[in-house]
C-alpha cells in the first residue's frame, strides 16, 4: 500500500471514529445548563468512474485514456453543531474530506505537476461558524462565516451572487449546492418590517476571508474536471490567481442589501450588491486591465462589480403551478476579448459590458402520478439567459475558453423528480441544453433512502455536443473556435455512487 | 391474530367446560362492565353485548376499530367519562355570537366573528354536515388561538417496528375567530390561519414540510417549501398542496386535525347519523418526560397505543367526499356532538376499500395564559393497506401563549428548521 493510500485509510479511520463517537452519544439534542446543544452530520463516500477514454495528451506524450477508471474516491465527514443559549446561538459546520489517489488522478498529477489529492481535493474546512441573535422584535443579526442565498435560479448564478462556488472537485453536479458554495465571513442583518409585509437584509463582508474564498473556483490546474484539452495541464503555472489586484482585491469590502416581501399575490425581492466578479478574467500583459500582471505575463483576477436585481414568484391556479422570474443586471461586467479560436483567445484585453442574467422558470407538481403515499412528482422548467444588451460582434468577446460569445447565451433545463414507496425511492432526470451554442447534459439519478441513516445515490452524468458546439482536439488544437460550455465536458461521461451515513 | 390449534380428543371435554363457563360469563358480561375493563381480541366477542355506561360495547366500536382489535391487537381500557373542560372565553365567544352566522345557499358562511359558528346543529337539518364541517374549520377545539407542538414522529412497519424517527413540529396561529385577546382577527380580511408543519431532523430532511397561509374565501393556500438542495425557501403550488402526503408519513396535509382544507374544496359532506364511540380525552400530558414505549406498545404491529383510557363520547358521523384528484375515495369523520373536534377518521380508497385510520389522543391542559382547554396529545395514522403507521408523539406543547404574534410566522421559519432548530424565535 502506498504511503498516500495509507494516509487515506488513516483519515477514513479517523472519520469513522468521529462518527462512532457522534452516534454513540445518546441523542443529538441535549440540554447543558441553560444551553441546548444539537448536532448532526454525515459520513459520505463518493465513487465515480469514467465512462469514456479521454484524448488529452499528458506531459510525457501519452494519451490520458481513463475509461473504466476511478476518477474520484472521496470520503467526507461533515459535522454540524448548534449551541443555543436562548438569547443567542452559535452555529458551526466543519467538513473534512480525503481522497484516494487513483491511477487516473496519479496520471493527471504527474502530468500537471500539481499534487491534486494533497493540494486540491483534500480539505479540512471550517465551513460555517457564526453567532446569531435578535434585538427587539425586528432585528436579527448573524455574524461570522456563513452562507447567504439570494435569487430563484436553479443550476446557474443570477441572484446567488454573494458567494462563489467551488467547482473543482465535483464541477456543478453535486445536488446540494450548499456543499460547493464557498462560505464567507459576513455581517448579515435582517430587519423585519411587517407594516410593509417584508424585510430588509443588509450584508457586509469586511474582507477578512481567505483569498480563494472569493469567486468561483474552476479546474484550471488539469484535474478531473478540467476542460478537454487541458486535463493534466496546469494553467495556473502560466496564469496564477491575483486576488489583490487594483481592479479587484479580496481584502476590499463587499456590501449590499435585499428587500424581500409579499404583495399583489407575489413574493418578490429586489437587491443590490457590490462584490468581486464570480468568473475569473485574464489580465494579460499585452493590454493590462488596470495594474500589469504581477508575473509580468498574465494572471487571473476577479474585478469588482455592482449587481442590481430582483426576483418574483407567483401562483398560476389554472395549472396549479408556480412561476418564478429573476433579473440580475451587472454594470460593466468584465470580459476577455480577441483572438477567438486560437490558443491566445482573450489576450487582447478586457472589455466591460453591462450584462443581464434573466431567468424564467415554472414548477409543477404532478399529482396524477401519486398514490397518496409519497410526495408528488415535481416537474421544473427553466430558461436562463446571459444577455449583453450592448453587444457588438466585432468586439470578439470570448465565451468560456476560446470561442466567441453571442449576445444571448441561453440554456434550457428540465428537471423531473419522482417519488415512490413513501419517498424512500426517488428517481430523477435532469436535462440541460445549450440553446445558443448547442450541446448539453443528461443526468439520470436515483436516490434510495431506506431509513433515517443510510442514503444511496446513483447518478450518470452524460454529455453531448450538438449545433455549433464542438470540442477541442488535444492533438491538433482543432475546435477552439467552437468549444463552448458543453464542449469542454466532452468525453467526461461518468457514473457516480454516493453512499451516506447520516446522524 | 387468533389461530385455531389442533386439539387432542381428551381436550374436547375441557373446551366444552370452558364454553359453558363462558356462556355463564356472557350472561354476566351482558350487563354493565366496570371502568378498567380492557377490550381486546380475546374478549371482543364476549363483550359485544355488554354495556359500559349504558352503551352496548359492540355499538361503541366502529367496524374499523373492531377490525383493529381483532387483526392487530388493539387493547382499549375503559374509563368512566368525565365532562370536558373548554376555555371559558371560547364558550363565551360562542354564546355571544350565537345566531349571527349564516350558511349561504352557495355553501359559504357570512357573519362569523368568533366561537362556534353553528352551535346548535340539529341532526335533521338537511345542511347539518356542512355546518358541522364549518364549525370545525372555524372553531376546532384542537386549534386554539395559537399552538406550538414539537413532536418526534415515528414511522413504523408492522413487521419491523420503528423504521424512521423524525423531528417534527406544528405551529399554528388563528388569524380570525380569536377569543383570547381584544382582537377577533388579525391582518387582511380573508386570512384564516398560518400554519407551519416541518421537520428539523434527520440531517437530509431538515426543513422539509410546508409553511401555509390559509384563507376563508376559497383562495388557494399560500404555500412555501424549503428546497434543501438549493438552500432556499420556495413558493409551491398551493391549490392542491392540501392533498399531498406529509413527508414520509401516512397522512396527508389535509388529515391535520382530521380535515384541514377549505370545506368547499370537498365535493360534499353527508351526515350519516349520531352515535357513541370510544375516544381518548384524558391522555398523558405530552410535556411530561416519556419515551415511545410509554405511549405505544413495543411489539408487533408496533402502533397500538398504551397508557391511555377510552371513554364514551357522543359523536356526529360525517362522510366527506374529496375531489377526484384527491388520493382518497372518501373519509368518515367522527366529531364530538357537543363541540367541534374530530376523534378519528376512517379513510377509504377510490375503490371504496378501507385504507387508513387517522386518530388523536386529547388531554385536558392549561393554556399558557392559564385557562383549561382540551388539546391534542398525540396523532396517529395507520395504513392497514401498507401495514405501516405514523405516530406523532407530542413532547413539547404550549398553546394560547400571549407572546405569540402573527409576525412570528413567515416562510423563513422553514430555513430555521433546515438548520436543525425548531421554535418560533
Amino acid at each position: 500500500m502506498s504511503e498516500r493510500r495509507s494516509r487515506w485509510v488513516l483519515s477514513v479511520g479517523t472519520a469513522l471514529l468521529c462518527l462512532g463517537w457522534s452516534v454513540a452519544r445518546a441523542g443529538q439534542d441535549v440540554q447543558i445548563g441553560d444551553a441546548r446543544l444539537q448536532w448532526s452530520g454525515y459520513l459520505r463516500q463518493y465513487l465515480s468512474v469514467n465512462l469514456e477514454d479521454q484524448p488529452d495528451r499528458l506531459a510525457d506524450g501519452s494519451t490520458l485514456g481513463g475509461q473504466g477508471e476511478l476518477s474520484m474516491a472521496r470520503t467526507s465527514l461533515l459535522l454540524k453543531g448548534s449551541l443555543d443559549f436562548g438569547v443567542f446561538r452559535i452555529f458551526s459546520i466543519g467538513r473534512w474530506s480525503r481522497e484516494a489517489e487513483t491511477d487516473y488522478l496519479d496520471d493527471l498529477s504527474d502530468s500537471s505537476g500539481v499534487d491534486l489529492v494533497d493540494d486540491v481535493y483534500d480539505e479540512n474546512e471550517l465551513r460555517e461558524l457564526f453567532v446569531e441573535f435578535g434585538l427587539g422584535e425586528r432585528w436579527n443579526f448573524r455574524l461570522g462565516k456563513q452562507q447567504v442565498v439570494w435569487g430563484e435560479t436553479d443550476f446557474f448564478q443570477a441572484g446567488d451572487i454573494i458567494h462563489g462556488f467551488d467547482q473543482t472537485w465535483r464541477s456543478f453536479f453535486e445536488p446540494e449546492n450548499e456543499e460547493w458554495r464557498k462560505p464567507l465571513i459576513l455581517a448579515n442583518v435582517e430587519i423585519a418590517i411587517p407594516e410593509l409585509d417584508g424585510s430588509l437584509q443588509l450584508i457586509y463582508r469586511p474582507g477578512w476571508d481567505d483569498d480563494d474564498d472569493l469567486g468561483n473556483s474552476l479546474d484550471v490546474f488539469g484535474g478531473r474536471w478540467a476542460a478537454q484539452g487541458s486535463r493534466g495541464a496546469n494553467t495556473l503555472a502560466l496564469f496564477p490567481y491575483n486576488y489583490e489586484h487594483n481592479r479587484g482585491d479580496s481584502d476590499d469590502a463587499s456590501y449590499g442589501f435585499r428587500w424581500s416581501g409579499f404583495g399583489f399575490d407575489l413574493a418578490y425581492s429586489i437587491y443590490y450588491y457590490h462584490t468581486l466578479n464570480q468568473e475569473q478574467v485574464l489580465n494579460f500583459i499585452a493590454n493590462p486591465y488596470g495594474d500589469a500582471p504581477l508575473n509580468g505575463f498574465g494572471e487571473f483576477i476577479f474585478p469588482q462589480i455592482d449587481i442590481i436585481g430582483g426576483t418574483a414568484t407567483g401562483y398560476i391556479s389554472a395549472i396549479d403551478s408556480v412561476w418564478r422570474a429573476e433579473v440580475a443586471y451587472t454594470l460593466d461586467k468584465p470580459y476577455n476579448y480577441g483572438f477567438a479560436g486560437t490558443p491566445f483567445a482573450g489576450t487582447a484585453g478586457v472589455i466591460e459590458e453591462d450584462t443581464a442574467r434573466l431567468m424564467l422558470g415554472l414548477d409543477m407538481a404532478l399529482r396524477q402520478f401519486g398514490d397518496g403515499t409519497s410526495s408528488p412528482w415535481q416537474l421544473s422548467f427553466q430558461l436562463f439567459d446571459s444577455w449583453i444588451p450592448g453587444f457588438d460582434g466585432s468586439d470578439g468577446i470570448i465565451d468560456i475558453v476560446t470561442a466567441k460569445k453571442k449576445e444571448h447565451s441561453i440554456t434550457a433545463t428540465v428537471l423531473l423528480a419522482m417519488n415512490f414507496k413513501h419517498d424512500s425511492i426517488s428517481p430523477s432526470i435532469a436535462f440541460l441544453h445549450d440553446v445558443s451554442y448547442g450541446g448539453g447534459a443528461f443526468v439520470p439519478a436515483i436516490d434510495y433512502k431506506p431509513g433515517d441513516h443510510w442514503r444511496l445515490r446513483l447518478e450518470a452524468d452524460l454529455f453531448y455536443k450538438s449545433g455549433n458546439t464542438c470540442s477541442t482536439n488535444p492533438a491538433t488544437g482543432a475546435g477552439l473556435i467552437c468549444t463552448h460550455a458543453f464542449g469542454t465536458l466532452d468525453n467526461s461521461d461518468q457514473l457516480l455512487a454516493r453512499i451516506t451515513y447520516q446522524f | 391474530m387468533i389461530k385455531a390449534n389442533p386439539r387432542t380428543g381428551s381436550q374436547h371435554l375441557g373446551v366444552l367446560v370452558l364454553l359453558m363457563a363462558l356462556s355463564v360469563g356472557q350472561q354476566t358480561l351482558a350487563e354493565e362492565v366496570p371502568p378498567g375493563t380492557v377490550i381486546s381480541a380475546d374478549n371482543l366477542d364476549a363483550l359485544q353485548d355488554a354495556t359500559f355506561e349504558g352503551h352496548r360495547i359492540g355499538d361503541l366500536l366502529t367496524e374499523s376499530f373492531q377490525f383493529w382489535i381483532r387483526e392487530h391487537g388493539l387493547k382499549m381500557k375503559l374509563k368512566a367519562s368525565d365532562p370536558v373542560k373548554l376555555d371559558p372565553r371560547y364558550l363565551e365567544a360562542t354564546e355571544q355570537n350565537a345566531g349571527a352566522v349564516t350558511l349561504n345557499p352557495d355553501g359559504t358562511v357570512s357573519g362569523y366573528r368568533a366561537g362556534i359558528p353553528f352551535p346548535n346543529v340539529a341532526v335533521g337539518d338537511e345542511r347539518a354536515a356542512l355546518k358541522l364541517v364549518w364549525n370545525h374549520f372555524y372553531a376546532n377545539v384542537g386549534n386554539p388561538d395559537n399552538i406550538a407542538s414539537d413532536a418526534p414522529v415515528y414511522v413504523m412497519e408492522a413487521d419491523k417496528g420503528v423504521i424512521r424517527e423524525l423531528g417534527g413540529s406544528n405551529y399554528k396561529i388563528n388569524m380570525e375567530g380569536r377569543y383570547t385577546g381584544s382582537a377577533a382577527s388579525f391582518g387582511e380580511p380573508g386570512l384564516h390561519r398560518k400554519n407551519l408543519l416541518a421537520l428539523n431532523s434527520p440531517y437530509d430532511l431538515a426543513g422539509l414540510g410546508i409553511y401555509q397561509v390559509q384563507f376563508n374565501d376559497g383562495r388557494a393556500d399560500d404555500v412555501y417549501v424549503y428546497v434543501r438542495s438549493i438552500r432556499r425557501v420556495r413558493r409551491s403550488g398551493g391549490g392542491r398542496a392540501w392533498m399531498d402526503s406529509q413527508p414520509l408519513m401516512d397522512l396527508l396535509n389535509d388529515d391535520n386535525q382530521g380535515l384541514d382544507a377549505y370545506p368547499l374544496w370537498y365535493e360534499g359532506f353527508e351526515l350519516l347519523g349520531e352515535r357513541w364511540i370510544l375516544a381518548v380525552v384524558t391522555a398523558p400530558d405530552p410535556n411530561e418526560p416519556h419515551t415511545l414505549a410509554d405511549r405505544v406498545e413495543q411489539q408487533s404491529p408496533w402502533w397500538n397505543p398504551v397508557n391511555v383510557e377510552w371513554e364514551p363520547r357522543k359523536v356526529r358521523v360525517i362522510r366527506a367526499v374529496p375531489p377526484k384528484e384527491h388520493p382518497y375515495g372518501y373519509k368518515v369523520l367522527y366529531q364530538d356532538a357537543a363541540f367541534p373536534v374530530f376523534y378519528h377518521s376512517e379513510i377509504y380508497d377510490k375503490q371504496g376499500n378501507f385504507w387508513r385510520i387517522w386518530r388523536q389522543n386529547y388531554h385536558q391542559a392549561t393554556s399558557v395564559d392559564g385557562y383549561p382547554h382540551m388539546v391534542l396529545s398525540a396523532t396517529q395514522a395507520i395504513d392497514f393497506k401498507f401495514q405501516r403507521a405514523t405516530y406523532i408523539d407530542g413532547s413539547r406543547q404550549a398553546f394560547n401563549d400571549p407572546a405569540v404574534r402573527p409576525d412570528d410566522f413567515s416562510p423563513k421559519l422553514l430555513s430555521r428548521f433546515a438548520s436543525g432548530q425548531n421554535g418560533l424565535k
